[in-house]
């Protein structure tokens, strides 16, 4: 609405396409582009004068670890909650807006008191469905990571519960790793969930 | 007008430049698979092959078992359907 119509189109099929990358493929080509000798992050980020990236190593901490696991989920999950805001977003009625705008409304109060509560639900099923989804996330760290460098002071509560529940087919422990994991995402989500519920009563 | 149009244009830009940062593995993916060994081993990265290679796609298809693993990912995947 706000750009131009192929600037729409392009940053749009951009998000399809990355949208459509495979799990595997995509921490397989991040992992080529942040190598410390020929990766093309360093060499980018030094050219740009961000700062002497040559030969910078990504895995040495495990802060720069994780936050590169953070970059790829968040760069992973971006369409799907562009595309869904988006979509949200036409679904605006023109004539609020407008009625609001004449009403005198400057365009920040618009957005707080007619585009926001309209958009609300979708931004409660947004944020549920991304804690549920990336709480459990495990292809991403423990692939990008790698065995190499995955140690317990990396690891994450899907990489744990795989360690303990499979590696060491300790059934137990795996056992209860997952429902404490569940508990936790439960206790996670139960604010959006019976936010939502609210909204579905109103309706 | 003036400022519509100047606001416009930045918008635009910031679309251009998230395009760029969202879309660069996947261009990324699909430049290195036309690279020859040593132009992706090369520590200056090559951003289009000068010199494009089809050797890797041959590689990869003739392998003795590169139809069984498409067959078996083609009847899991029309069997299930997960958007994630």
């Amino acid at each position: 609405m706000r750009v131009s119509g192929s600037v729409r189109i392009l940053v749009t099929s951009g998000l399809v396409l990355v949208w459509a990358m495979p799990q595997v493929v995509a921490v397989q080509v991040w992992y080529w582009m942040t190598n410390f000798q020929n990766g093309v992050v360093n060499y980018v980020l030094t050219e740009l004068h961000v700062g002497n990236y040559f030969q910078h190593d990504w895995y040495a901490t495990t802060f720069s670890q994780l936050g590169l696991v953070t970059a790829l989920i968040v760069w992973g999950a971006l369409p799907f909650v562009a595309i869904t805001i988006y979509a949200a977003l036409s679904q605006v009625p023109g004539e609020l807006v407008e009625a609001a705008e004449i009403d005198g409304a400057r365009p920040w109060r618009v957005f707080l008191d007619v585009t926001l509560p309209i958009l609300r639900p979708v931004l409660l099923i947004l944020t549920s469905l991304s804690i549920l989804w990336d709480f459990g996330v495990f292809t991403q760290p423990y692939l990008l990571i790698g065995q190499a460098h995955l140690n317990p002071s990396n690891y994450l509560m899907g990489i744990y519960l795989f360690e303990e529940g499979y590696l060491k087919a300790d059934y137990g422990r795996g056992a209860a790793i997952s429902i404490l994991m569940l508990l936790l995402v439960a206790a996670m989500s139960v604010f959006y969930v019976r936010r939502m519920v609210k909204i579905g009563d109103v309706d | 007008m003036t400022s519509r149009v100047l606001r416009r244009g930045g918008w635009n830009a910031v679309g251009i430049v998230l395009f760029v940062v969202m879309v660069f593995p996947v261009f990324w993916m699909i430049s290195t698979a036309f690279k020859t060994d040593d132009q992706i081993n090369s520590l200056t990265p090559t951003w289009f092959s000068a010199t494009p290679t089809l050797r890797h796609f041959g590689d990869a298809i003739h392998t003795p078992f590169f139809w069984t693993d498409v067959k078996n990912s083609l009847i899991i995947g029309s069997s299930s359907s997960r958007s994630r």
